[in-house]
């Protein structure tokens, strides 16, 4: 008997086209099942059609059936109990304003005793390690205690099945990591059936058990991860969104179902190939300095420590240099200083041109209804940048109801279109899928061939190795030396990207994924 | 978020805490007998300086004092009742009856300011929250409010931020060009605050918000201790209303200043009172002394 069912299921919003498009899909009880696919291919909207309290307005036809019964006859109370829903918006989500409150919040809804609530918290804070929290206001916790606090309160229905969509593309790869490895615990020590949505897969596919392919509000595929790789083969259009691991083994060795770094790296290691060096060929330019910090000191509140302490850093005309560093060593706050919206308490600020900043949550960015209204702020021709951003679709669309992806990518649009010397970007590929970072990839190139520069912080290094081409690390409060992007990322362990982890013995300087597989394929 | 260090008075449950300042409050305002101001603002005082220390306590004064001052200012320059002229200014006379009005106005303003101070310190959000227990809609109200407020202050500022890195900020331009930024700004916050309120919307119901026979949590307990504050509270009330009650400490200005002599039932009346006063205060350095001993014995 399948857990859920979904029969010949349509979904149209109002006055629009069909999402998603005759969809029948099978999840099983206990599984981890991913539903993957491009931004815009209709996985969130399935998802939320799981949860008819969350089903947005719209028209649907088909038969969704939990449990042998239709979805849609469930009452309010047995959603609220059985199935638990988490949106990408952590911030929103969180209702009240302590933790103890949060995690009460929905079985005060319910109705339940007090013992039962207080058992409940007691179980569920000891689970996530979280009792030396509970206590604290929900605005001072960090990003990553807000996610684990969504979670946990997700989770205190006693749920049977618990949707997510889009949890990891939002986060960065620390807490993203974190976040997957509970979902694996709630899936295999609590038994809870947990369902996906979601196009970065890096740390999903080594968890997951089953998985929904969507493709244009189309799906593919439907049942057990080893089937779906199987399927989505080299020449599949969906080939480029499996991690580098599953890539490059399939492509060199023709083994599809390798799903984690460590397998990549034993088939390399046990093949024929010989050991060899990457030459990475770096511009060295010798042009003027564009941007100078000397002996800066900053610090949020006068209580507080430094943040940054006497930290000096040059920025060349014409540098693409990447910033790499840990979730609050101040990366943001260097970009906050460079672009002048945050003065240092000390030390010089030294800036020949004018500077564009693209902050991290592009949303405050958007004053307009419209995103051709956005583009117009600045009385500039912005034909340009719509060609060169491929906007045109997104023009008449309200900001807000952009994609994450989207959504940088508009704002990216807007900051380029004030005509800066230097681009600050901080995370800038946030929640973009492979296609949308490529665009953005090829528009940064093209605006540091054209004289620009460009200061980015990431923690996207597969996207920063394949456009960077300096690189350097926040820590102590203080920037370590610029290095070779390549270089730098080769010699790391941690921040680097997947490729570099599997080739690290074997080929010296491979961090990009297209160089990896050249190397491999001329020597095999 | 600031951290106030705990007592046995901050521990208390909050209608202990509630009680304990809806009657002195009441009282000061109510009551401007000399002996009930003093009293009050002394044994205010040395809470405040307890729970805050030496150097709190001077900001609290400074501002206190000025206050009283202010007030017993104004009171001798323009309050003219009174039969006892002391000398004219100006052609207007300015009367004893007037010096001792503003005397005990000011001290009864001071004594308020210090009282808030210390309420203000005791009172958390999460307090106030208990004593709405009863009305569920806006108790979930308030601590939603709670919620919002310092993360729009954190929006507010990332947003003005972001504008002013694609110069659009509120410091940049001509005033007219800075007026059109600051609009937008606001403007975007709203729209912000309205897209969340959509998303947190959506959370509750999915969360199962609206279902009938919603019941309120509260992480505190009541316990013994509270019962016999509460009962020991109640005690002293008895023991000093009736010394209120019947005008027995009533105080009269204009025309002629008169202050009645204190009957035994008064003075009794007043210790009890000073002692309700000094209740917090006794409960924390007996807590204090307690804690000691039994960290004494092993």
């Amino acid at each position: 008997m399948a857990f859920i069912q979904g029969k010949k299921l349509n979904f149209a919003y109002p006055h629009s086209n069909n999402v998603i498009k005759n969809i029948t899909f099978n999840i099983d009880k206990g599984s981890f099942t991913i539903v993957l696919g491009p931004s815009g291919s209709g996985k969130s909207t399935l998802l939320k059609q799981l949860k008819p309290s969350v089903t947005p307005y719209g028209h649907s036809t088909g038969i969704l059936l939990y449990e042998e019964k239709p979805l849609t006859q469930m009452s309010l109370r047995e959603q609220t109990e059985k199935i638990a829903y988490v949106s990408q918006d952590i911030d929103a989500q969180l209702v009240t304003d302590k933790v103890w409150h949060e995690l009460a919040f929905t079985l005060e809804n319910l109705g339940l005793s007090k013992d039962v609530i207080e058992r409940r918290i007691a179980e569920m804070t000891a689970f996530f390690g979280m009792t030396q929290w509970l206590d604290k206001d929900v605005s001072c916790l960090s990003g990553g205690e807000k996610q684990r606090l969504v979670l946990a309160s997700a989770l205190m229905s006693q749920p049977e099945l618990l949707l997510l969509d889009e949890p990891v593309s939002q986060l960065d790869p620390v807490i993203a990591r974190e976040l997957v490895d509970l979902l694996s615990r709630v899936n295999r020590e609590l038994g809870i059936t947990v369902v996906i949505s979601e196009h970065q897969l890096d740390l999903l596919l080594e968890v997951a058990s089953h998985c929904v392919v969507l493709e244009n509000g189309r799906c593919l595929y439907s049942g057990e991860i080893s089937g779906m790789l199987e399927l989505i083969g080299q020449e599949h259009t969906l080939f480029s969104y499996l991690p580098e691991q599953t890539r490059l083994s399939s492509l060199c060795f023709h083994m599809k179902n390798v799903v984690t770094v460590n397998k990549a790296k034993t088939l390399l290691d046990a093949s024929v190939i010989p050991c060899g060096v990457l030459e990475n060929k770096t511009r060295i330019t010798s042009s003027p300095v564009l941007m100078n910090l000397s002996h800066l000191w900053f610090r949020y509140e006068r209580q507080l420590p430094d943040l940054l302490w006497d930290l000096s850093f040059q920025l060349k005309q014409g540098d693409f240099t990447v910033l790499l560093g840990a979730n609050g060593s101040g990366k943001s706050t260097l970009l906050n200083l460079i672009a002048g919206v945050e003065k240092p308490d000390r030390g010089k600020h030294l800036i020949r041109g004018s500077v564009g900043y693209l902050p991290q949550n592009p949303i405050t960015l958007f004053t307009k209804n419209t995103v051709l209204e956005e583009l117009k702020v600045f009385d500039k021709p912005i034909d340009n940048i719509i060609n060169r951003l491929q906007l045109t679709n997104l023009l008449y669309r309200h900001p807000y109801d952009l994609s994450g992806g989207e959504m940088h990518l508009v704002a990216l649009g807007k900051v380029l279109l004030t005509d800066p010397d230097l681009l600050l970007l901080d995370e800038p590929t946030k929640g973009m899928d492979v296609s949308l970072k490529s665009l953005t990839g090829r528009v940064l190139k093209a605006f540091n061939q054209n004289g620009g520069t460009i200061m980015m912080a990431t923690h996207d290094l597969s996207f920063a190795a394949a456009n960077g081409e300096l690189g350097t690390m926040l820590f102590n409060g203080n920037i370590l030396p610029v290095l070779p992007l390549k270089r730098l990322l080769s010699e790391n362990y941690f921040y680097t990207t997947n490729t570099a982890r599997i080739t690290r013995d074997k080929i010296k300087g491979a961090v990009l994924f297209e160089d990896a597989i050249s190397y491999i394929q001329k020597h095999q | 978020m600031k951290l106030n260090r705990k007592t046995r008075f901050t521990r208390s449950s909050s209608w202990v805490n509630f009680l304990y300042f809806a009657v002195i409050m009441c009282t000061v305002m109510f009551c401007m007998h000399p002996f009930v101001l003093i009293i009050t603002g002394a044994a205010a005082l040395i809470y405040s300086a307890y729970l805050k220390g030496i150097t709190q306590l001077r900001s609290n004064l400074i501002i206190s004092v000025s206050v009283f001052l202010i007030t017993l200012l104004l009171n001798i320059l323009f309050n003219h009742q009174g039969v006892t002229v002391l000398f004219y200014m100006n052609q207007h006379p300015i009367t004893l009856e007037s010096v001792y009005f503003g005397l005990s106005a000011g001290l009864m303003l001071a004594d308020m300011l210090i009282i808030f101070s210390i309420f203000n310190y005791i009172m958390t959000s999460d307090k106030i929250i208990i004593l709405f227990h009863k009305l569920p809609v806006l108790s979930l109200l308030f601590t939603m409010a709670l919620r919002l407020v310092p993360r729009y202050k954190i929006v507010a500022k990332q947003i003005s931020q972001a504008q002013s890195g694609i110069g659009q900020g509120i410091q940049q331009g001509n005033i007219f060009d800075r007026i059109r930024h600051f609009s937008s700004i606001v403007s975007a916050l709203v729209t912000y605050a309205l897209e969340n309120g959509i998303e947190t919307a959506n959370s509750m119901v999915s969360r199962g918000y609206g279902l009938s026979h919603r019941n309120n949590y509260f992480k505190v307990r009541w316990t013994d201790q509270d019962k016999k504050e509460l009962l020991g509270m109640c005690l002293l009330l008895v023991g000093f209303i009736p010394a209120f009650a019947f005008g027995g400490l009533s105080i009269q200005f204009f025309p002629t200043w008169q202050l009645q002599p204190l009957t035994m039932l008064q003075i009794l009346g007043l210790a009890a009172y000073a002692l309700f006063c000094l209740l917090p205060w006794l409960l924390d350095i007996r807590e204090e002394k307690l804690w000691l001993l039994s960290k004494g014995k092993n």
